[in-house]
């Protein structure tokens, strides 16, 4: 039993959280609990979409698609969702909804409701509304009857109509949510934090698109959940004159849109980080704390040398990305230890800087491998050179050593070296991503790659481009 | 076919865009209804020694476990042969195999509570988990399927060259974005009312009738809509549905079935792999003399729809190309992984692909373009008309749809932009490489069973003038119910409005078929006009009383009932027709006429017509990393006289991404074990948004009515499109052609991965 008010609203209208026994989804509450059923379930585990609802968490325009199968409910108290309800119904429709159905966006119509979430939110976000942000905008979607072609239509017809959302007061004091046996955390700064962290069983959570994608819905045994987004000491971002700082909350959206100016080469890796939907929710931290080998993140902030600043009890200290790794999906963070902040020192302008992830689909998917690179060259002799990749080990791998015996050689020769004698350095396993052999051969094909975009002077070379 | 000018959308779909529309998960739930989940077996084959439910009782909520030991029926719902349980038994066959199921009061209380139940097992034989293996240890599901023709010994000693080879076609989850799910409601007098997500509501009546032992007038099948099925839910939705009735049958209270995604995807067939070794013989122009070709696929534990599938997979063999000689066996391997099923093109699309695959072979062999091979290998007069199964090509239209296809995609101009651009990429070191490759199509329409073939419909005009029509066709988005409603539409000569189309239930027509095979509006169209005219008629006649006219003085049109200068509103003369005593109501029937098929010797007439189709595709490669997409795709498609030609178009497009997440990004991943691991989107990956190709042409072929008696003269769309897929797979083929001499295209297996595809590369 809950044992406070807990409210949500729900297309602007105020409901009371009442009655949730065990550690639902959000999804979950709106088909289950209020049957309010617009909304569907394709997979539970974010990859689909067509559990999309709009959150707006302040009293400000501020509205983002997630996935409502990811979230659970104790992380979004206080919250407007808006669901495909909330946009119109047929005796009156949302121009997007009109536009699906007349130009047939929808066959089977199960995905329908979670494309034109998608569809509003990219019409809503002020972006110029073309074939690629419109793609970007659905990458988290599946549709498996129409092809997409109509639903790109649909979506590009209506590019001008934006959709008014009331502003409702939204009034989140309640610190304590409580479901079953799970009671959720949520401290406004870094002093509640301390004090919370005296209860006997915690876990952390920031996003949750890692935590909640296997996690018990029925507990048997007492447990906390603190919520870390709400702390404010998490979520800034600070653009300083030689390294931009970034709180650990700060969601790979935000992330995305504060290096669009400083360093666009990131653009390219976080926007094909997951989906909008997932962006939204999924924070720089917690990609870090997952401490997958395959993350996204690592590789790139491991070239860039960046400082993980780590809080815990006995205050802030700071240690080198390259240091957090301890194993697969383990890290130096003690129980009580959190990621405060991340600084990600500018590029030497001299440098150049790569991203590159290999997958089974461009968009909206975990990388078999990835590979960043940090180099400078002159006169094609390597002056300077870091690289990290992911899905060759178990964890987020520097390639220290190799990068030291590619330095100060030719550029050809360097990569003829690596290419030759890579399996000295990486020994990759096989599994359902690609096999070893896929993916020593894939990363001599990206070494061939760097070749080419230093000769030709590109900054990337995908088949995205042709 | 257009009704008032207008091309009709799609009856549902403002209902799908704001939500409205009602799929099973979404009904209304009683106060008292009981959720259930499936317990799967963990390894792959063994004797079940005990089920034991001990843990259940520690709960704090209400729980129910249900085995293969309370049923009160039989434990069998195969939908051709017995031997197919709903729950396993004594023995357990594949890896997800379901056990037993929990009940509860809530879905995620179901499925903890399931997590709970401990299987005590016995190991009985190693499993099989390949189909080598299975061939070796003779392990098929049915007898060998033989299709001969002509002397093949004579014919490849002939052939101026012989080539042999084998590869792999991979499998194809369904992944409709809507997983299996069915509520039982139980009724009084032994009476059940079943809603599942079914292509097949008749299979499921019986397959409930059977498990619970109760006739099949006591019992309802219905279904609204379904959000995808694509074959996945022909005959497995009977699993899931008799699942339910059973649990409601026990508890007598509704019970509701609804499988997460990895149990969906664990425990729910798939499309049938396939393994190919051929041998054919050819000359040096490269007419095919000889072919000897061996077919493995994958059954899975039981048999399910796998011989019908094989048999398609043979028919389909030849495609569009006369085969002198050829012998072609299949084998329906049985394996411990879950039964394969139905899936769009039903075997059509995997024996495509080998005729194509083996085609390229042959062409790389002989250093032509593959388009030369087949060009002299064609069906014609010429060449000849038979197929290889006896029935005659009718109303051959490879001439026109090539001619089409070739200049919708400008395709001369664009080989040879092509060319340059890979000598030019060599030329300066660089990893993109471009191909382009042609696939023409054949695809034969029909279920290969003749007494498939049927259909049925129930017309009711009110006395208000509303109509509402019923058949036993099921919506899955393919758009079948608004073309059935325009045939009505179009009888009545009224606004498509006036029809109301309503849920599938075999209570209102009875004995249907799946909606499958692409037939859905060939026999429901066709039954709905049926009983339409009988209802007209007796309108008609009625009208001819009041004016005092002949019959044939009367005509319909735009709503209104019309005798030279005098006229009727549609409404009027209904409510006239119930004031003057005369039914207004009608069933309506049809059965495809001339078909025929002798099943063991596989010799026939078991088409109606052909559908024909051919895209050209334009892949593009980086050949450092194997990542590959498609550029463009041109399509031109045979619907015949198209009865909505937006939905065709639909279909179109839809079947043909499709297709390509078969040949390029599903790949479906299992352990040693034989487990599945790829249960899921995360993992699992099907096209998307920018998976298509940029430019994407698609056009239908213009005056083309059927020749055929079909309704209206179209012809059927749904599954044909899929394959037209092999057109980007050749094309990958291509520009791994183009990337180095060494480079090995005809050993690429599908999914053509980046993995896949890096492994035939050589740099
Ligand atoms: C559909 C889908 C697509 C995805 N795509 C990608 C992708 O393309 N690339 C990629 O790299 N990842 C991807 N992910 C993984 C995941 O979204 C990211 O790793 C994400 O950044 C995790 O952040 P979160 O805030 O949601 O983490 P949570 O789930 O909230 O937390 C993950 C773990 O970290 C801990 N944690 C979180 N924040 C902190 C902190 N500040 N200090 C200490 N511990 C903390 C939590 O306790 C938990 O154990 C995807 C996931 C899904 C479901
Ligand atoms: S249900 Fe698929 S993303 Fe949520
Ligand atoms: S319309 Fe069926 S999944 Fe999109």
């Amino acid at each position: 039993m809950t044992d406070t008010k807990n409210i949500i609203y729900i297309n602007n209208k105020k409901v009371e959280v009442t009655n949730v026994y065990h550690d639902i989804t959000l999804l979950d509450w709106l088909r289950n609990y209020h049957k309010i059923t617009g909304t569907k379930e394709g997979c539970a585990e974010g990859d689909c979409g067509a559990c999309s609802v709009i959150i707006n968490k302040k009293n400000k325009e501020d509205t983002k698609p997630i996935n409502s199968c990811l979230v659970r409910l104790g992380q979004v108290i206080g919250s407007n969702i808006t669901t495909i309800e909330g946009l119109g119904c047929d005796k009156n429709p949302h121009p997007l909804q009109m536009a699906f159905s007349k130009e047939y966006a929808s066959q089977c119509g199960y995905c329908t409701p979670g494309f034109i979430i998608s569809g509003v939110s990219l019409i809503n976000s002020g972006k110029v509304v073309n074939n690629d942000t419109i793609n970007d905008a659905i990458s988290g979607n599946l549709c498996r009857c129409t092809g997409y072609s109509p639903i790109i239509k649909a979506i590009k017809s209506v590019s001008d109509r934006k959709t008014k959302f009331k502003k409702v007061e939204i009034i989140n004091k309640e610190k304590k949510v409580r479901f079953g046996n799970i009671t959720y955390l949520k401290p406004n700064n870094l002093k509640e934090l301390k004090d919370y962290l005296e209860v006997k069983s915690f876990q952390f959570i920031a996003g949750g698109t890692d935590l909640n994608l296997q996690r018990p819905i029925i507990n048997k045994k007492e447990n906390n959940i603190i919520c870390l987004s709400s702390i404010k000491e998490l979520n800034f971002i600070k653009k300083l004159k030689e390294k931009m700082v970034l709180g650990g909350a700060v969601t790979i959206e935000n992330f995305l849109d504060s290096v669009r100016s400083k360093m666009p080469e990131l653009i390219e890796i976080l926007q094909r980080f997951g989906s909008p939907q997932i962006r939204n929710q999924g924070t720089i931290g917690g990609n870090l704390c997952t401490s997958s080998p395959i993350g996204d993140l690592a590789p790139l902030l491991m070239v860039l040398n960046s400082d993980i600043n780590v809080f815990g009890k006995n205050g802030i200290k700071k240690t080198n990305i390259k240091n957090f790794f301890k194993g697969y999906r383990k890290n130096i963070l003690k129980k009580d230890e959190i990621i405060l902040s991340i600084e990600i020192p500018y590029p030497n302008k001299k440098n150049k800087i790569f991203s590159w992830k290999l997958s089974k689909r461009y968009d909206q998917d975990i990388s078999t491998i990835s590979l960043a690179i940090n180099i400078q060259t002159q006169k094609n002799i390597i002056k300077e050179i870091q690289m990290a990749a992911g899905g060759v080990a178990a964890t987020p791998k520097s390639l220290d050593k190799l990068c030291k015996s590619m330095l100060e050689k030719k550029l050809d020769d360097a990569i003829d070296f690596a290419t030759e004698n890579l399996d000295k350095f990486i020994q990759p396993i096989s599994d359902l991503r690609g096999s070893s052999h896929y993916r020593l051969e894939a990363m001599k094909g990206l070494f061939r790659r760097l070749q080419i975009c230093l000769r030709l002077d590109k900054e990337s070379l995908s088949i995205m481009e042709v | 076919m257009n009704n008032l000018n207008k091309i009709p959308i799609h009856d549902s779909s403002l209902r799908h865009s704001t939500g409205q529309a009602i799929y099973i998960d979404d009904m209304p739930e009683q106060e008292n209804l009981l959720h259930g989940a499936p317990v799967l077996s963990k390894v792959a084959c063994g004797k079940i020694k005990k089920i034991n439910s001990d843990k259940l009782k520690d709960l704090p909520f209400f729980t129910k476990i249900i085995t293969a030991k309370n049923i009160p029926g039989e434990n069998e719902i195969g939908p051709i042969k017995n031997g197919e349980p709903i729950l396993a038994d004594d023995f357990f066959s594949y890896l997800g195999q379901p056990v037993a199921i929990v009940l509860a009061k809530t879905h995620q209380e179901a499925i903890y509570a399931s997590s709970l139940v401990e299987i005590e097992l016995e190991l009985t034989t190693k499993p099989i988990l390949n189909l080598d293996d299975a061939y070796e240890q003779k392990s098929f599901l049915e007898d060998p399927m033989i299709l001969e023709k002509g002397n093949i010994k004579k014919d490849m000693s002939k052939s101026n060259f012989t080539l042999s080879g084998d590869f792999e076609i991979g499998g194809q989850d369904h992944f409709y974005l809507e997983t299996h799910v069915a509520i039982t409601f139980p009724g009084e007098n032994d009476e059940y009312v079943v809603w599942s997500s079914t292509q097949h509501p008749t299979e499921v009546q019986h397959g409930v009738g059977k498990v619970l032992n109760i006739p099949s007038a006591k019992i309802d099948s219905k279904v609204r809509r379904l959000g995808g099925g694509f074959g996945g839910k022909e005959s497995q939705a009977t699993i899931f549905a008799a699942m339910s009735a059973l649990g409601a049958y026990l508890t007598q209270k509704p019970v509701k079935i609804r499988l997460n995604r990895h149990i969906d995807m664990t425990a729910s067939g798939k499309r049938h792999d396939f393994k190919i070794y051929y041998t054919v013989g050819f000359t040096v122009t490269g007419k095919v003399l000889a072919l000897d070709i061996k077919l493995l696929s994958n059954g899975g534990n039981v048999l399910d729809l796998s011989g019908p599938v094989m048999t398609r997979a043979l028919t389909h063999l030849d495609n569009c190309y006369f085969i002198k000689s050829l012998k072609a066996i299949g084998y329906v391997c049985k394996t411990n992984t879950v039964s394969n099923t139905a899936f769009r093109g039903f075997g059509g699309p995997q024996g495509m692909l080998t005729i194509e695959n083996i085609l390229y072979s042959v062409s790389q062999y002989l250093q032509k373009p593959i388009d030369e091979i087949r060009k002299i290998n064609y069906y014609s007069k010429l060449n000849g008309l038979k197929t290889p199964y006896g029935q005659i090509v009718k109303n051959l239209k490879i001439d026109r749809i090539l001619d089409e296809v070739y200049k919708l995609s400008d395709y001369k101009n664009r080989l040879k932009n092509i060319n340059k651009y890979n000598l030019n990429q060599k030329a300066n070191n660089l990893p993109f490489r471009k191909g382009i490759a042609l696939m023409p199509a054949k695809f034969g329409i029909s279920f290969n069973k003749p007494s498939l073939n049927q259909g049925g419909a129930l017309v009711h005009v009110y006395s208000d003038g509303s109509i509402r029509l019923n058949h036993g066709g099921t919506e899955m988005g393919q758009g079948l119910f608004i073309k059935v409603a325009q045939v009505v539409a179009e009888c009545f000569k009224v606004p498509l409005e006036q029809i109301h189309i309503t849920s599938t239930n075999t209570a209102e027509v009875p004995n249907t078929s799946a909606t499958a095979a692409s037939s859905g509006s060939d026999l429901n169209g066709m039954a709905a006009w049926n009983a339409s005219n009988v209802i007209k008629n007796r309108m008609i006649e009625h009208a001819a009383k009041l004016f005092k006219k002949n019959k044939k003085d009367i005509v319909l049109g735009e709503g209104r009932i019309i005798c030279g200068n005098r006229s009727l509103s549609f409404s009027e003369l209904a409510f006239s027709c119930w004031e003057n005593r005369i039914s207004l109501s009608s069933t309506g029937y049809y059965k495809t006429p001339k078909i025929s098929w002798d099943q063991g010797k596989l010799r026939g007439h078991p088409y109606f017509y052909f559908t024909w189709g051919a895209a050209i595709s334009e892949a593009l490669l980086d050949i450092n990393t194997g990542e590959s997409r498609i550029l463009r795709a041109d399509i031109v498609q045979d619907c015949g006289n198209s009865l909505n030609e937006n939905i065709d178009i639909g279909q179109i497009e839809g079947g043909f991404i499709q297709g390509l997440g078969w040949l390029t990004c599903e790949e479906l991943c299992f352990s040693k074990e034989g487990k599945l691991l790829t249960t899921g989107p995360s993992t699992y990956k099907l096209p998307g948004s920018r998976d298509i190709p940029q430019t994407f042409n698609v056009k239908l072929l213009e005056k083309a009515d059927n020749e055929e008696k079909t309704i209206f003269r179209s012809k059927a769309v749904g599954e044909p499109p899929l394959l037209l897929a092999i057109s980007h797979f050749l094309a990958l083929k291509d520009a791994i052609r183009a990337s180095s001499t060494n480079s090995r295209p005809e050993l690429l297996n599908t999914p053509a991965t980046p993995s896949e595809i890096l492994k035939v590369l050589k740099v």
